[in-house]
């Protein structure tokens, strides 16, 4: 059943997300061949000004359409008119936070792919660039495996996990509140922005409280990266395992479908 | 157990206020039973607690001797007041949402449906009108084969012509093992068809009979009797 909800959304979620990104592709490949067609020089700066602003536009819209369709889609398909179909379906509450919360992230995933790709197209065209940009890589991944004293192949694995779970925590955070939210009658929206704030408010006094506790010194540069990325890991999973606690809980126990 | 559905000491309270107090009820097998009440009377909570969509705040409830979960899920078809399509479907992707997730939905009885109402399986549901869209909503519900069928005002908003259709459809299609609990204001046009009758008032039960123990004791009409009981 999980299987079937997540192909659901992801049918759902894709109807807006693949245009947008192909799109996106569309249009850098284009700019390449713009670039490397030497244009700038008899093209009026003005035009070409209009064109750099509407790919930015167009980037800035789809990572932000993108960080955003699923907190929309959660509230959308599991709180409106449209709950009455889903909280019907022979599926627990925890299938449902569990199939938008993977959508998300795999929906993100593609982003961060595609909108690489595009940068690194772009930035080829750049001969110095295109150049530099092996060793740029090797001597990044090297510092970060030195200073956390892993292999190289750890060091990615880590940052892989870490960049999926920051995904999680925000999502499942932005979930949580709309389920706070829902549990009003009236400007539920509202309900679940001041609840976001709310929880922010509360998460940042916390993780400094026990930063505090802990003894954490932030000007030790030497632990500094090792340390920063294992407390990012272990407070991720935590508040991931919170908020779906939570989330779950509101949704099984608490619906308040209008 | 023979009991489809039981409610024991049933209550759902909202802040301060039940919507629904101290409700206690059996429905059998093989029944169509209307539950009927003026807004705001508690039907459409003692639908959703049914439906697990809530959560009792006192009391219990079974449904073929099962809490509301999972399984009781599948075993009930409900249609809600509301239209729950999504709009960028159409109508053959429903219908594909409806088999993939119940294996109890018959798609081929769904079509022939459809092809009486002269609805298109191509059509897109953003175009349709409300009263189509809740067609095609009472045709899906109406195209699985489950025990309870639960219609919360399942004809308000159709024409009379279709009305009729769709009656005869509910009563041409269900399982004599099911029952289908259906919620009206329109009670003159289905009183013909129900066995029971439940009148909510104030989120309690105030009268639970056959429709024939009416029409003898009170020598009327559920129409008349409703009319009368629920006078402004």
């Amino acid at each position: 059943m999980l299987g079937k909800l997540i192909l659901f959304d992801l049918k759902a979620s894709s109807r807006v997300l693949a245009p947008l990104h192909a799109a996106l592709l569309l249009c850098t490949l284009a700019g390449r061949l713009f670039l490397a067609a030497n244009l700038e020089e008899t093209v009026p700066s003005l035009f070409l000004g209009l064109i750099f602003l509407f790919y930015f536009l167009l980037l800035f819209a789809t990572v932000a359409i993108t960080a955003l369709f699923f907190i929309y889609w959660f509230y959308k398909n599991l709180f409106t008119d449209e709950g009455y179909l889903m909280h019907t379906l022979p599926a627990p509450a925890w299938m449902h936070i569990a199939s938008k919360t993977i959508g998300m992230v795999i929906w993100h995933i593609i982003d961060t792919i595609v909108v690489g790709a595009c940068m690194l197209i772009l930035l080829f065209a750049f001969s110095p660039f295109a150049d530099a940009f092996p060793a740029l890589l090797r001597y990044v991944s090297a510092y970060l495996a030195y200073a956390l004293d892993l292999q190289e192949w750890g060091m990615i694995a880590l940052s892989v996990l870490l960049f999926l779970l920051s995904i999680v925590v925000h999502g499942m955070s932005a979930f949580l509140c709309i389920a706070v939210g829902q549990l009003f009658n009236r400007h539920r929206v509202l309900a679940a922005f001041i609840a976001y704030i709310v929880l922010s408010v509360i998460v940042s006094f916390a993780s400094a409280f026990f930063l505090l506790a802990v003894g954490y010194d932030t000007m030790a540069t030497d632990v500094y990266v090792t340390s920063s990325y294992l407390s990012e890991l272990v407070s991720s999973l935590v508040l991931s395992i919170l908020y779906f606690a939570g989330t779950n809980y509101l949704v099984s126990r608490k619906l308040n479908l209008e | 157990m023979s009991e489809l559905l039981t409610c024991q000491n049933l209550s759902k309270r909202f802040g301060s206020k039940y919507a629904l107090s101290d409700v206690s009820l059996t429905l059998g097998r093989g029944q169509i039973i209307g539950l009927l009440g003026p807004n705001g009377s508690g039907k459409t909570t003692l639908i959703k607690l049914i439906n697990g969509l809530l959560v009792p705040t006192e009391g219990w409830l079974t449904v073929n001797g099962l809490t509301p979960g999972v399984e009781t899920k599948r075993q009930i078809a409900y249609l809600p007041e509301r239209t729950y399509l999504n709009r960028w479907m159409k109508v053959r992707d429903i219908l594909k949402f409806f088999s993939t997730f119940y294996d109890n939905f018959n798609t081929g009885r769904a079509l022939q449906m459809l092809d009486d109402l002269g609805i298109d399986p191509q059509e897109s549901l953003k175009t349709m009108s409300k009263g189509t869209k809740e067609k095609v909503q009472l045709i899906l519900v109406m195209s699985r084969d489950v025990e309870l069928y639960i219609l919360d005002e399942p004809i308000g908003g159709v024409d009379p012509a279709a009305r009729d259709y769709i009656l005869r459809t509910i009563l041409s299609n269900y399982n004599p093992n099911s029952s289908i609990l259906l919620s009206t204001h329109l009670i003159a046009d289905i009183e013909n068809v129900l066995d029971d009758v439940i009148f909510l008032q104030d989120g309690q039960i105030s009268l639970h009979a056959t429709v024939d123990e009416i029409r003898a004791r009170e020598g009327k009409s559920v129409d008349e009797l409703f009319r009368e009981v629920f006078r402004c």
